[in-house]
């Protein structure tokens, strides 16, 4: 019996085969998965995988705010991943959910920036004894 | 026996001295041989066992005295020592009875002071019961606070925030981290 | 302290709302892929240490946990606290700290969890100080050899198994021996007699009204201002009971480490190796020997190595141990208790045959031992005790012809009448410890015959009589005696005079 593979190994090779535009390496993928029955770890797989593109230099972050954004304050958001995470490439998915209130909410693979209204609320909702 | 001899002594009856007080020496001598006799076998056989039956009584009674003088020394002693160990019975009880005193003083003393250190023990734990009460309402009043500015919070943003503020919040807030 | 501190509250709230308007910026997470039994597994964080703490959002609460296994593709973090409010999905950040918890003279007559937090209801603990849970026991040089008594009261202890300051003193026995009934009289001797040693009692899975008469009677006592309760039932997360006797040792060594002294009572190891079993085998650890993980010794003996008797240079405290193992059928050769007999300087075997008899406490003279013995001893103790064993051994080995009776030749009489009025001296009732110059007086009394002319079973009595007399008339001579050193020859004529009037009132 061979040793599983572990996932930070096959996101490392997705990522880097995505960085070396191979387009095919996503079908592949999905293909092992279901072959080696692994199919219920492929949301952590994606995760690993947007790590291991972070980690060589792009991102991607998903934007959660309550209202919608201009574009001169979307380009900051961008500015601002890229210098906090050293990525060369920012792709940006945004999102709209009022329930927030207010703010903005980043996450990216291994890191988060909530500056939202309802996370304040709940900050100070967590100061109960 | 007797009837020869006194015909010997008649026989031989003479005028001397003796006759003429009246003293027949041939009865005499007899008599004084039966005498003899009469003594010997005396002190043979009947002196003897007399003479040993009052030494007997003698050594009896004086045995007897003996006995008693000895029996009342005893009885003395036995008194005496009966008296000492009665005294010192006495003596011990009256010691057990102390100790026993002051036993049940320090039990008295014990328990008193037992009694009073409950007593302070339910005042401390009234007193430490109305503390954890005074916490307990702090507690609920802080979480309640709490709680009606947090909803306070979400009315009021939800009211007044919009598009433009919020894009003018967000950036400032990213200025400040940068 | 009563009146509702309005202002106190209200600074409270303000400074709540005013860490709102800080931003920070990009923080690290990760998020829970899976949560069950007490276990949360953690996707991401990449940078977690071993033992780290990990906080857990889960609807506005913050859950805590510490990281145990640190897999290649995921972490095992084991949960502080309820797992049912974690979910999957929940983000984990990092806390920044290993395990600490709070420690220092605030935390004497508090009853905590081993997280810090009361569980009293009383105010929340203002520590200045934290110490950390897991950390290495003194070096070698660090340490000096075990040379002051920890007196426990009780008679057989004290004059057969002395327990110095420093020492770790394991009691053992089946269910319902009266393990913790010895450890709470020691604790009730530092008490009474003011020695200035705190009490730690850590209760690993015990029942929560076990710990409650506990604590009303240590309260009735006058002992618990010197005592902390570090306390965890049978229904906490197996996590707090792993954690709780490593916390108790973190508070106790705030006073070794400042020149104070410290006693340890972890009620019951065998609890704590249950609930690190439960624990280690839902992390997917490979089980050993009665499905206990590989280093089941090491979770004992890292414990136990940090109570010592510090050198003069680092101040010269101590902290004592005496933790508890329970057996099955007396069995001290099952894994748990033979792993902890080696790690400890002696043992205190309680035999249920023993407890039925009615010799209570049930301590088994010839199983038990103390390898520090008379090093730790009191002087004046230490002049009685050798007849005292000396008493004990033949008997024990002379006890199965007392139902001889009136077969036996005049020496052997002797020594099992000696032998039986030893026993009947050493029983003890409960929470009633006795004090060196009481133990003196009650050993020298019997073991120079002085008492052998009273019948067994008022040997009792007869102690109580002598011991009150001379209480009564030599209170001063009694003082002295009590401070430990050896009995002058005038003290044991008084001793002896005592005795003997006493004995006469019990005789036959």
């Amino acid at each position: 019996m061979s040793k599983k593979l572990s996932r930070r190994t096959i996101a490392q090779y997705c990522a880097n085969q995505i960085i070396a535009k191979d387009d095919l390496i996503i079908k592949k993928l999905a293909a092992f998965l279901v072959d080696s029955n692994r199919t219920r770890e492929a949301i952590l797989i994606v995760r690993d995988i947007e790590s291991a593109l972070a980690s060589s230099g792009t991102v991607v972050a998903r934007v959660v705010v309550a209202h919608e954004l201009q574009a001169s304050v979307e380009a900051e958001i961008k500015k601002f991943i890229a210098h906090s995470t050293d990525a060369t490439k920012v792709a940006m998915q945004v999102t709209t959910d009022a329930s927030l209130l207010g703010g903005i909410s980043i996450d990216t693979p291994d890191h988060r920036f909530d500056d939202t209204v309802q996370g304040k609320l709940k900050t100070l909702r967590a100061n109960k004894v | 026996m007797l009837g020869s001899l006194y015909s010997f002594a008649q026989a031989s009856s003479g005028d001397s001295v003796f006759t003429s007080i009246g003293i027949d020496w041939k009865i005499l001598i007899f008599q004084g041989v039966a005498f003899l006799v009469l003594v010997f076998v005396i002190a043979k056989w009947v002196m003897p066992p007399l003479v040993k039956a009052v030494d007997d009584r003698q050594k009896k009674i004086e045995e007897a005295t003996e006995a008693a003088t000895q029996a009342e020394k005893n009885a003395k002693k036995a008194e005496e020592s009966t008296q000492s160990k009665l005294d010192e019975a006495r003596q011990q009880a009256a010691d057990i009875v102390a100790t026993a005193k002051q036993e049940a003083n320090a039990q008295l003393e014990a328990s008193e002071q037992r009694a009073e250190q409950k007593a302070e023990a339910i005042v401390t734990n009234a007193r430490e019961q109305i503390e954890k009460d005074v916490i307990a309402a702090k507690k609920a009043l802080h979480n309640e606070t709490i709680e009606l500015v947090a909803l306070a919070t979400e009315k009021v943003v939800g009211k007044t925030v919009d598009k433009s503020l919020d894009n003018k919040t967000i950036s400032e807030a990213l200025k400040e981290v940068r | 302290m009563s009146e509702l501190s309005v202002t106190e509250l209200s600074e409270d709230l303000r400074r709540a709302i005013e860490s709102l308007e800080k931003t920070e910026g990009l923080s690290t997470v990760g998020i829970v892929t899976r949560v069950g039994d007490g276990v949360a597994w953690v996707h991401g964080l990449r940078d977690a240490g071993f033992s780290e703490v990990l906080e857990i959002e889960s609807d506005g609460k913050t859950v805590e946990a510490f990281a145990l296994n640190l897999n290649e593709d995921e972490i095992g973090a084991v949960l502080l606290g309820e797992d049912s409010s974690v979910k999957a999905g929940a983000k984990v950040s990092l806390k920044g700290t290993v395990l600490e918890v709070p420690v220092g003279e605030e935390m004497l007559g508090r009853v905590v969890d081993p997280l810090g937090r009361p569980l009293d209801g009383g105010p929340a603990i203002k520590a200045k100080k934290t110490g950390l849970v897991e950390r290495n026991a003194v070096g070698v040089m660090g340490r000096k050899s075990v040379h002051e008594p920890l007196m426990t009261g009780i008679m057989s202890i004290d004059a057969m198994f002395p327990i110095g300051r420093g020492q770790r003193e394991l009691i053992i026995g089946d269910r319902q021996t009266g393990k913790t009934a010895l450890a709470i009289d020691t604790m009730i001797n530092q008490a009474k007699q003011k020695s200035g040693v705190v009490n730690v009692y850590v209760a690993i899975g015990q029942k929560l009204s076990k710990i409650a008469r506990l604590v009303d009677r240590l309260k009735s006592e006058g002992v618990m201002e010197q005592t902390i309760i570090v306390a965890t039932g049978p229904s906490d997360p197996a996590s707090l009971l792993y954690l709780a006797p490593y916390a108790g040792t973190a508070m106790g060594e705030y006073f070794r480490d400042n020149k104070g002294h410290a006693l340890m009572v972890y009620d019951d190891l065998t609890k704590h190796a249950v609930a690190y079993r439960q624990m280690s085998l839902l992390l997917r650890r490979p089980p050993g020997r009665e499905a206990f993980p590989g280093d089941v010794f090491y979770l004992h003996s890292r414990l136990l190595e940090r109570s010592a008797k510090l050198s003069d240079d680092l101040g010269a405290g101590s902290l004592t141990a005496l933790p508890i193992i329970e057996t099955q059928a007396g069995d001290i050769s099952a894994y748990i208790p033979t792993n902890v007999i080696s790690i400890t300087d002696g043992q205190i075997f309680l035999e249920t045959d023993l407890f039925y008899q009615g010799i209570r406490p049930a301590i088994s003279a010839g199983l038990s031992v103390s390898r520090v013995g008379g090093a730790a001893q009191t002087k004046a103790i230490k002049s009685v005790s050798s007849h005292l064993k000396l008493g004990l051994s033949q008997f024990r080995e002379l006890a199965s012809f007392t139902q001889f009776g009136s077969d036996l030749d005049e020496a052997t009489k002797k020594q099992i009448d000696r032998g039986q009025r030893l026993t009947e001296l050493l029983k003890q009732p409960q929470y009633q410890p006795m004090s060196i110059w009481e133990q003196y007086v009650s050993i020298y009394a019997v073991s120079e015959g002085i008492f052998d002319a009273v019948g067994v079973d008022k040997i009792k009595d007869a102690q109580a009589a002598v011991l009150t007399k001379l209480w009564t008339d030599y209170k001063k001579d009694m003082r002295e005696l009590n401070k430990g050193g050896k009995a002058t020859d005038e003290v044991n004529k008084l001793i002896v005079k005592a005795a003997k009037s006493a004995a006469k009132g019990f005789e036959g």
